[in-house]
């Protein structure tokens, strides 16, 4: 009985042909609930006094300020 | 009789490789898509790294392995959810914040994070000339080389050949596996201290938390998620890929954990014969008496090649991410009159931060603390974004956003790294709020 041998071809990414991918250009911002818009905009607080805080202890040990 | 047949893809001109069917093909597929995971979770042992990991050796031996297997999944299941992202859209992770958060966060985002790899930058030029110093070679000669090798590697020819030569430099890490062998730890002690999570003698002190968030800081650091989205868009990694772009990001984060607990085995010859650590390079150094002047030399050499790894791999996230936001050309396909401002930035980056460590007296450690500081403030924001567009299912559809497990695990990687994050941010701008010890 004849023994059949199946042969596939594999392609590098970089040679394949490009693929449709999930696209966020058409979007806009992302729909999010108030929970989710509080959260963030307490985050950037958060981000914001800390970056503060630290530029402030920074610009000490640097001696550019007087802590 | 043999008869063969053969499958063509219908639109594929493109060339591909004939094999059988069967573990040759997976193995064949897995070959060309493997690259992003290793890499970017290789790189991550950095010139930081290595001396993070040597001094828990050196102070509290091998007690601290268990935080190396527990960081494993974390840093495998926040990669992942990179990976998924970067082939789902093939965009970068810059491009994603900026389009789906708008521009407040896309800059905030990009700003912190050419800030924290240009610092980390810095430190990877000043871990180069310590080794290079101890083997009695010039920083004026040893930091130009350096810089000049790692402007060479991104400009030699494309993407792939940067990357085979990457993978190469990974794979000398393998060294740090045989020098532990060679250092003839207590393997029973490494066996109960890796499954067993334990704390050193001494008691939990305020630099033993220091230590701890410091190892999980450098397992974990925000160009990773911005690199490897990028490395797997640049790559053209296709949905069919993910399975295999998971093994290489799993593969690649046990073998960062192995090798990282090779170096913590390699700092603990001093801890058993009671020397002092002040840095890698002086560890090297005074482990001659005890372990040879080849030991010495492989770990000086490991030193140059890890800080050369983190500074090729965190100057292209950088590169990557500003030709995102900014929408200019920023490929490594591309050559440079195609991508002027793409290369400008990756030499400009490691050209400047080379000069800083050449300035005599420059204050290194206020760097050091700049990277640490930002970098943890940085990465549990960036992982919230993750989990937030991995759960957009707008975007992504059903099919690849976060399942309710995921969300659970990653969940409490946040709300963990938050914490370390606070702790790390309080301790940095008041030093003397924890003063257990």
């Amino acid at each position: 009985m004849a023994k059949k041998l199946e042969y596939l071809e594999v392609i590098h990414p970089l040679l394949d042909a490009p693929e449709q991918k999930c696209n966020a250009e058409n979007l806009g911002p992302m729909r999010m609930s108030r929970g989710v818009k509080a959260s963030l905009l307490a985050l950037r607080v958060y981000l914001i006094s800390m970056t503060l805080l630290l530029l402030y202890h920074v610009l000490g040990l640097a001696g550019v300020i007087r802590l | 009789m043999v008869m063969s047949t053969i499958k063509t893809i219908p639109g594929i001109t493109a060339k591909g490789r004939m094999v059988r069917q069967g573990w040759r093909r997976h193995l064949l597929t897995f070959l060309m898509v493997a690259g992003p995971g290793l890499i970017v979770m290789e790189a991550d042992n950095d010139a930081g790294a290595v001396s993070t990991y040597v001094q828990a050796g050196a102070q509290h031996g091998t007690h601290l392995l268990w935080l190396l297997l527990l960081l494993l999944p974390i840093t495998y299941f926040t990669q992942e959810m990179v990976a998924r992202l970067g082939i789902a859209t093939g965009e970068g992770h810059a491009a994603m914040i900026y389009s789906r958060f708008g521009k407040w966060w896309g800059r905030f985002s990009l700003a912190d994070l050419l800030v924290v790899n240009f610092l980390t930058l810095i430190t990877e030029f000043a871990a180069i000339d310590l080794a290079m110093r101890e083997v009695g070679i010039a920083p004026w000669i040893a930091v130009p080389l350096a810089a000049a090798g790692l402007i060479g590697l991104a400009l030699s020819g494309g993407y792939l050949r940067w990357e085979r030569i990457t993978i190469l430099l990974c794979l000398l890490d393998v060294i740090w596996v045989g020098m532990a062998i060679f250092v003839h730890p207590h393997w029973g002690s490494v066996a109960r201290h890796t499954l067993l999570p334990s704390i050193p003698a001494g008691g939990l002190t305020g630099s033993l938390v220091f230590l701890i968030i410091a190892i999980v800081g450098t397992t974990i650091a925000p160009w990773q998620l911005f690199f490897q989205q990028s490395c797997v868009a640049e790559k053209r990694l296709r949905f069919s890929d993910l399975k295999w772009e998971r093994l290489d990001t799993l593969i690649g984060g046990c073998f960062t954990v192995i090798v990282a607990g090779c170096m913590m085995i390699v700092g603990d010859m001093a801890y058993r014969h009671h020397l002092p650590f002040s840095d890698p390079a002086q560890f090297a150094a005074s482990v001659v008496p005890f372990a040879g002047a080849g030991l010495k030399d492989l770990i000086l050499l490991l030193m140059v090649n890890a800080s050369v790894l983190g500074a090729t791999a965190i100057s292209l996230s950088s590169a990557w991410a500003y030709g995102e936001v900014k929408k200019w050309p920023h490929s490594l396909h591309k050559p440079v009159r195609e991508a002027p401002a793409f290369y400008a930035l990756y030499v400009l980056g490691i050209l400047a931060a080379a000069g800083v460590v050449l300035i005599p007296r420059v204050p290194l450690q206020l760097v050091i603390i700049g990277v640490q500081v930002l970098a943890g403030l940085m990465l549990p924001s960036a992982i919230i974004f993750l989990q937030l567009l991995l759960n957009d299912r707008e975007l992504l559809g059903s099919r690849l956003v976060n399942q309710s497990w995921n969300n659970w695990v990653n969940w409490t990687i946040v709300a963990l790294l938050f914490t370390l994050s606070l702790i790390l941010a309080a301790q940095v701008a008041a030093p003397n709020l924890f003063t257990w010890q």
